[in-house]
């Protein structure tokens, strides 16, 4: 008797209880990343990813080692990154649903590269993207790496429904000046479409006698796949025209640059003055051809200069009394000089 | 006699202690990742995390058990690995000492069940 009261109390103290420790357990089974190391769970998300909502990923949110949190929070970035990345596939299309909503199949996006460069064409591009293209990567080019690029270009190439290139020679430029030219370049991609667009996105402005119903999307090559596709051909295009003509003139760095306002490009412009592609109707182009006067570039860094606005005035005055040895054009460079560095100044900035 | 096995009776006695209140003892030494726990009890449907301290003498008088900062990180941090390890949920539950003392000369055994000595709030 005394015996079994002996081995029921137990000689080391109270028996651990089964039937309450089973109270304390959930419904669900014993889970056993507990004493699983980190780098084990790790390897058992990899292999098996769990879901929300199941057993295993109620344990990983239980589990408070620092390890399994971290790789918690792996995946639910992850499912966030899907998430976005499926809402874009969407959203992106959004612009060209709308029009194919209303009844029209084919709808090209247009836009343009190298409005800005000192040198070279202006090119556009225009492109029909199938209704069930992916949108994956595809994005405005100035977001994207040049390999990125050159990818995407080649997919777009292979995948879109019709894709056409435009461009303004650099005389057409000067002649008619950048914005027209874009917009010459513009109408000649749409023109160059294998298939003719029911309906028109166009990045920034609508194009002027274009012929077609276009709509004019502010930030265009960011919010529609196709604009972003038309970017990204725009861009890849020009860029391998500039290189190509490194070879020609080879003291400037376009292969580099691509004839953009670099430091590089500047001084190789100041040094070797203008070659053939340079656009002289853009004004960094005209001041480094040596056709402007040492007076000129005297007065404009007086007027660049002065630290207040009394002694802009000075500066004024001083070239309102030798007007008659600058030409038109140089005076009006530096009257609208003067009132830039005048309202700088005013505003207590510096001049430039 | 040396500190280790003091400890381990003072844990003895300490169960022995609870069970007599009525609550039913889960684990002992409860281990989580190298954090270890004197004790898990179930008074009712609270789950009890006790430390388990031993002393020999009463220092003047002290009335409530300090476990330190560290300490509690460590309790809290397996406390959260035995829920985790049992299904997920976190129930009600307790973080409460028992001290375990000889007094009058070592002719007396004392036995103190501090109720709530830190929460989990306090860091």
């Amino acid at each position: 008797m005394v015996q079994s009261e002996e081995r029921e109390a137990g000689r080391d103290g109270p028996e651990q209880s089964q039937k309450a420790s089973d109270r304390v357990e959930d419904r669900g089974s014993r889970h056993g990343i507990a004493r699983m190391t980190v780098a084990d769970v790790r390897a058992l998300v990899a292999g098996a990813p769990p879901e929300p909502g199941d057993e295993f990923w109620k344990a990983l949110e239980s589990d408070p080692r620092k390890g399994v949190r971290a790789i918690l929070e792996r995946l639910l970035r992850a499912r966030s990154r899907r998430a976005a990345q499926r809402h874009r596939e969407t959203s992106m299309r959004a612009l060209e649903a709308d029009v194919w909503g209303a009844g029209c199949l084919l709808v090209a996006g247009v836009d343009e590269a190298g409005r800005g460069p000192l040198a070279g064409p202006v090119v556009a591009a225009a492109v029909i993207l199938p209704r069930d293209f992916e949108v994956g990567e595809i994005d405005d080019s100035k977001k994207l790496t040049p390999d990125k690029r050159d990818l995407l270009f080649d997919r777009i190439r292979n995948e879109a429904r019709a894709v056409g290139v435009g461009s303004a020679s650099r005389e057409r430029i000067d002649e008619i000046n950048i914005l027209h030219a874009t917009f010459e370049a513009m109408r000649g991609a749409v023109a160059a479409l294998d298939d003719a667009p029911g309906h028109v996105l166009v990045d920034g402005e609508a194009v002027p006698g274009l012929g077609l119903p276009q709509t004019g999307v502010p930030r265009g090559d960011e919010r529609s796949a196709a604009i972003a596709a038309a970017s990204i051909v725009a861009k890849v295009t020009r860029d391998r025209i500039m290189i190509g003509l490194d070879a020609e003139y080879p003291e400037y760095g376009f292969a580099r640059h691509k004839g953009y306002g670099t430091p590089e490009h500047l001084a190789a412009l100041a040094r070797f003055g203008p070659c053939e592609i340079h656009r002289r109707s853009f004004h960094v182009v005209r001041e480094s051809e040596g056709g402007l006067s040492e007076l000129y570039a005297l007065f404009r860094s007086e007027l660049l200069g002065s630290e207040d606005t009394e002694t802009l005035d000075a500066v004024a005055r001083s070239i309102a009394a030798e007007k008659e040895k600058l030409d038109s054009y140089e005076l009006g460079r530096l009257r609208g000089l003067y009132r830039r560095c005048y309202v700088r100044l005013a505003a207590g900035l510096a001049p430039r | 006699m040396n500190t280790r096995k003091s400890g381990a009776i003072a844990e003895r006695i300490a169960a022995c202690f609870l069970a007599l209140k009525g609550c039913a003892i889960l684990e002992r030494n409860y281990r989580f990742h190298g954090k270890e726990i004197d004790l898990i009890a179930l008074e009712g449907e609270r789950v009890l995390f006790v430390e388990v301290k031993f002393r020999r003498t009463r220092q003047r008088g002290l009335p409530r058990e300090a476990v330190d900062r560290r300490k509690r990180r460590r309790i809290i941090f397996a406390a959260r690995g035995f829920f985790s390890e049992r299904g997920g949920r976190e129930r009600a539950c307790r973080f409460d000492v028992v001290e375990v003392m000889l007094e009058d000369g070592g002719r007396a055994l004392r036995a103190e069940h501090i109720v709530g000595a830190f929460d989990e709030g306090a860091r």
